[in-house]
C-alpha cells in the first residue's frame, strides 16, 4: 500500500513539474547553442519594472487590507459586517478587468487614455484587486488576538497607539506578510492587466519573446526564472505561515471584545476601507450594467452565451478533478504515508507558484510531440496544475481541523480506514470540499494567461472573450462578458463566503 | 465473575512514544468478566497511553495482550482497533457533530453489520441512560451531561467485551458525574462487560471500580482491592 501511494505521489508530482522541466531544457538548449541570449540590459528593464510593479502594487495592498482587518477585527460600529463582506469582494473579480473598465469610463469622460496607462495606476488597480489577499490573514490575525493581552497593557498604562505598535502590529505582522507575498506572486504571474497598460514587466517579456520575436530558448529562460522567483516567494509564504501559526499554537485564548466606534467618527476609515471594494466591484458593475443597459441590444447578450457555457464547463471539471485530487491527499496523509511522500507532495504544491503564463509555454512545449496542443486536455491539464493547490490546501487545512479522536472512535467502533473516511471524514468536509469546488472555479473563471496560450481553436471563454475585445481597443463591447464574469465569481465568492470560506463570519469567530 | 479466561490479561506490556522514554515498563494486569478497575495517577504519566494500547490505537514494544484468551498484541502482533471488541470513552466524548443521536449510538452497529437489531438495541440503550426524545436531535443542541451520556450508549452499543473510560466523567460537575457514573456501571452489569477506567480523582476511582491501582513510573502499584485502598 505504501508502495502504491508513493508511486502515485512521485506521478503527480512528476505532471506538475514537467512544463517547468520543458522549459528549463529548452532554455538551456537555446543556451547552449547560442540562439538565445539574456541581456543584461533586457533583464534589468523587465527586472526593475516588475520589482516597481510588486513593490507599489503589493505595499497599496497591505494598506487597504491591514487597515479594513485592523478596524473591523478590533472596533465595533454601523456597517462593520458589511465592511468585512466587502473586504473580501475583489477576490472576484480580476484586475484586467478592472483596468479596462476604468480606462474606458474615464476616456469616456475626456480624459485621454495614454495618461492612464501608466506604472502609478497599475499599482493601485493591483492594490485594490489584490487587498483581500491581505485583508484575510491579517483579519483573523486580530481577531485571534487575546483580550486579556491587550488588557494587560491597558492595564499597564500604555496607550491605544502603544498598544497597536506593541502588541497589535507585531503579533499580526507574520500574517500580513505571508499575505502580502501572496498578492506579489499575483502580480508577478499577470498578463491581462500589464498588458492593457502597457507596463513591460517579467510575464510580458515571456509573451513578447515567445510571440513577438519567436524567440523560445529566450521565453522560455525568463519563464524559468519567473518560476523561480515565484516558487522561492511561496516557500516564503508557507514558512512564514507556520510560524506564525507555531506562534500561536498552544492555550486557547479569550478573544478580545471589539471596541465601540461612533459613526460619525468611524466615517474616515470605512471610507477608506470600502476603497477597494468600490473601485474593483461596485462601480465597475455599475458602469459595466449601465452600458450594457444603454446599449439595449439583445443580441450582445447571445455573444456571450457560448462563452459563458464554456467557462462553466471548464471550471467545473477541473474543479472536480481538482478536489478529487485534493481528496486523495487527504487520504494519503491520513494513511500516515512518510516524510518521503509527505515532502513529495510538498514539491507538488509549487503548481501555484507556476504563473498561468509559464505553465502554458511549458505545456506547449512538453505537449506539442502529442499534438496536443491547442486541445480541451492541455487547458484541463493546466488549470488543474496552476489551482491543485486550492484544493489540497482547503482540504488538507479543513482535514487538520478535524479532531483525530474522531477516527479513534469511528476504529473503535468496527470501521475500516475506508469506512472511516467515508462515515466521519467526508461528511465532516462537505463544506471545505463545496468551498475548494468554488474557489477554483473562481480562479478558473478568471484565468487568462494559461487559456490564452493552450486554447482549441476558436474555443473562447469569456476570459477569453473580454481580453481579445479590450486589446482590440473595443472596450464598451466588453461589457456583457465582463458582468457574467463578474456576476459568476460574485455568487462563487458569496457562497464560499456563507460556507465560511474565508473566516470572517462570526460563526467562524466564535469556534463553531 | 469468572476468573478462568480473564476478559483483559496484560503481560509485562511496555510501549513509549518515539522520541521519548518508556511510558509503560512491564505493566501487568489481569481483568475479569464484568469486573470494573481503576487506574489512578496524575496528569501526564501514561493513563491514557495504557487504555490506548489496550485498545489498539498504539503498538506496543514487547509484552503480551490478550483479550478473552486471544493475543492481540505482542512484539510481532498487532489487531488493529476495529479487529478488537473494544470500546472507548474519551476525556472529549468525540461524538461525531454531522450525526443525531440516534445515528451515533448506532453507528458501531452498522460498522459490526447488526443492522437488523439497530432499532431495537439503540432504543434500549436511550431508555438506559435517560436519552428518549433526544434521539433525533444534533449533538451541537445537547448539554455536556447528554453528550457523555451519548458518548457511553454508543461504545457499550455492539457490545463491547471491554470499556474503557478515559477521564471519562472528569469535565462534569460533581452531581452530574455521580448520576451519570451509576447509570454506565448499571448498563455494564447489564453487558456483563470488564471496564477500565482512568483518572487523577480517588474518589471517582473508588466508587466506579472493584479494584483500584495505583500508576507511577509506568507501572501499577498498590494493586489493592476496594476496602482495603478504602482503609
Amino acid at each position: 500500500m505504501k508502495i502504491f501511494l508513493q508511486i502515485f505521489v512521485f506521478a503527480l508530482v512528476a505532471i506538475f513539474l514537467a512544463p517547468v522541466f520543458a522549459l528549463l531544457n529548452e532554455g538551456v538548449q537555446s543556451l547552449v547553442s547560442e540562439k538565445a541570449t539574456l541581456s543584461s540590459d533586457l533583464l534589468s528593464r523587465y527586472g526593475l519594472t516588475s520589482l516597481l510593479l510588486l513593490a507599489g502594487s503589493v505595499s497599496g495592498a497591505v494598506l487597504f487590507g491591514t487597515s479594513a482587518a485592523y478596524l473591523c477585527a478590533r472596533f465595533d460600529f454601523r456597517g462593520r459586517r458589511l465592511i468585512q463582506w466587502l473586504s473580501i469582494l475583489p477576490l472576484g473579480v480580476p484586475s484586467y478587468l478592472v483596468a479596462y473598465t476604468w480606462v474606458d469610463f474615464l476616456v469616456d469622460q475626456g480624459v485621454p487614455g495614454g495618461s492612464l496607462r501608466n506604472l502609478p495606476n497599475t499599482c493601485f488597480v493591483f492594490a485594490v484587486c489584490l487587498s483581500p489577499y491581505v485583508f484575510l490573514p491579517s483579519f483573523s490575525a486580530f481577531s485571534a488576538l487575546s483580550g486579556s493581552l491587550l488588557e494587560s497593557a491597558k492595564l499597564l498604562g500604555k496607550s491605544q497607539f502603544e498598544i497597536f505598535r506593541l502588541i497589535e502590529f507585531p503579533l499580526a505582522r507574520a500574517s500580513m506578510f505571508a499575505g502580502g507575498i501572496l498578492a506579489g506572486m499575483e502580480v508577478l504571474a499577470d498578463f491581462g492587466t500589464v498588458d492593457f497598460m502597457a507596463i513591460d514587466t517579467w510575464s510580458k517579456g515571456i509573451y513578447r519573446s515567445w510571440f513577438g520575436y519567436g524567440d523560445r530558448g529566450r521565453a522560455s529562460l525568463l519563464a524559468v526564472i519567473l518560476f523561480l522567483i515565484s516558487g522561492t516567494l511561496l516557500f516564503w509564504e508557507t514558512n512564514v505561515r507556520a510560524k506564525n501559526s507555531l506562534a500561536r499554537s498552544g492555550r486557547s485564548v479569550s478573544l478580545h471584545t471589539r471596541k465601540k466606534l461612533p459613526f460619525i467618527k468611524s466615517l474616515p476609515f470605512l471610507f477608506f476601507a470600502l476603497i477597494p471594494a468600490l473601485v474593483s466591484c461596485v462601480f465597475p458593475a455599475l458602469i459595466l450594467t449601465q452600458r450594457v443597459y444603454s446599449k439595449s441590444d439583445p443580441e450582445q447578450w447571445a455573444s456571450v452565451v457560448s462563452p459563458a457555457l464554456t467557462t462553466l464547463g471548464m471550471a467545473s471539471v477541473s474543479s472536480v478533478i481538482v478536489v478529487v485530487l485534493g481528496l486523495a491527499m487527504v487520504l494519503i496523509w491520513r494513511s500516515n504515508p512518510g516524510k518521503f511522500v509527505r515532502s513529495l507532495a510538498r514539491i507538488g504544491a509549487l503548481g501555484y507558484a507556476l504563473p498561468g503564463g509559464v505553465l502554458g509555454l511549458g505545456l506547449l512545449i512538453l505537449l506539442a510531440p502529442f499534438s496536443l496542443t491547442g486541445s480541451v486536455f492541455g487547458l484541463l491539464l493546466a488549470y488543474c496544475i496552476r489551482f491543485a493547490t486550492i484544493g489540497t490546501s482547503t482540504l488538507e487545512a479543513a482535514w487538520l481541523a478535524i479532531p483525530r479522536v474522531y477516527d479513534e472512535q469511528a476504529r473503535l467502533l468496527g470501521c475500516t480506514s475506508w469506512g472511516v473516511f467515508n462515515r466521519v471524514t467526508l461528511p465532516l468536509l462537505q463544506n471545505s470540499i463545496a468551498c475548494a469546488f468554488i474557489l477554483t472555479c473562481i480562479d478558473i473563471v478568471k484565468e487568462l494567461p494559461a487559456t490564452m496560450l493552450l486554447r482549441p481553436f476558436n474555443f473562447e471563454t469569456l476570459a477569453i472573450r473580454t481580453y481579445n475585445l479590450a486589446s482590440d481597443e473595443r472596450l464598451s463591447e466588453t461589457a456583457p462578458s465582463s458582468l457574467a464574469m463578474i456576476a459568476l465569481c460574485m455568487t462563487g465568492v458569496f457562497v464560499a463566503e456563507k460556507l465560511g470560506a474565508f473566516g470572517v463570519s462570526e460563526r467562524s469567530r466564535s469556534g463553531k | 465473575m469468572t476468573k478462568n479466561i480473564p476478559s483483559l490479561e496484560m503481560k509485562n506490556v511496555a510501549f513509549g512514544y518515539r522520541n521519548s522514554g518508556l511510558t509503560l515498563a512491564g505493566m501487568s494486569l489481569d481483568v475479569g468478566e464484568g469486573e470494573r478497575i481503576a487506574i489512578l495517577g496524575e496528569s501526564g504519566i501514561g493513563k491514557s497511553s495504557l487504555l490506548r494500547v489496550i485498545a489498539g490505537l498504539e503498538r506496543i514494544t514487547s509484552g503480551q495482550i490478550f483479550i478473552h484468551g486471544r493475543l492481540v498484541s505482542a512484539e510481532n502482533v498487532h489487531c488493529t482497533a476495529e479487529e478488537r471488541k473494544v470500546g472507548m470513552v474519551f476525556q472529549d466524548w468525540a461524538v461525531f457533530p454531522h450525526l443525531s443521536v440516534f445515528e451515533n449510538i448506532a453507528f458501531g452497529l452498522r460498522s459490526r453489520g447488526k443492522q437488523n437489531e439497530e432499532r431495537e438495541r439503540v432504543k434500549q440503550l436511550l431508555e438506559e441512560f435517560e436519552l428518549e426524545g433526544l434521539a433525533s436531535r444534533s449533538p451541537d443542541t445537547l448539554s455536556g451531561g447528554q453528550l457523555q451520556r451519548v458518548a457511553c450508549a454508543r461504545a457499550l452499543a455492539p457490545r463491547p467485551e471491554i470499556l474503557l473510560l478515559d477521564e471519562a466523567f472528569s469535565s462534569l460537575d460533581v452531581g452530574l458525574r455521580k448520576r451519570i457514573r451509576e447509570q454506565v456501571i448499571k448498563a455494564l452489569k447489564i453487558e456483563r462487560a470488564a471496564s477500565v477506567l482512568v483518572t487523577h480523582d480517588p474518589a471517582e476511582a473508588l466508587e466506579f471500580a472493584d479494584r483500584v491501582f495505583q500508576m507511577r513510573d509506568g507501572i501499577l502499584l498498590d494493586a489493592k482491592m476496594h476496602n482495603e485502598f478504602r482503609q
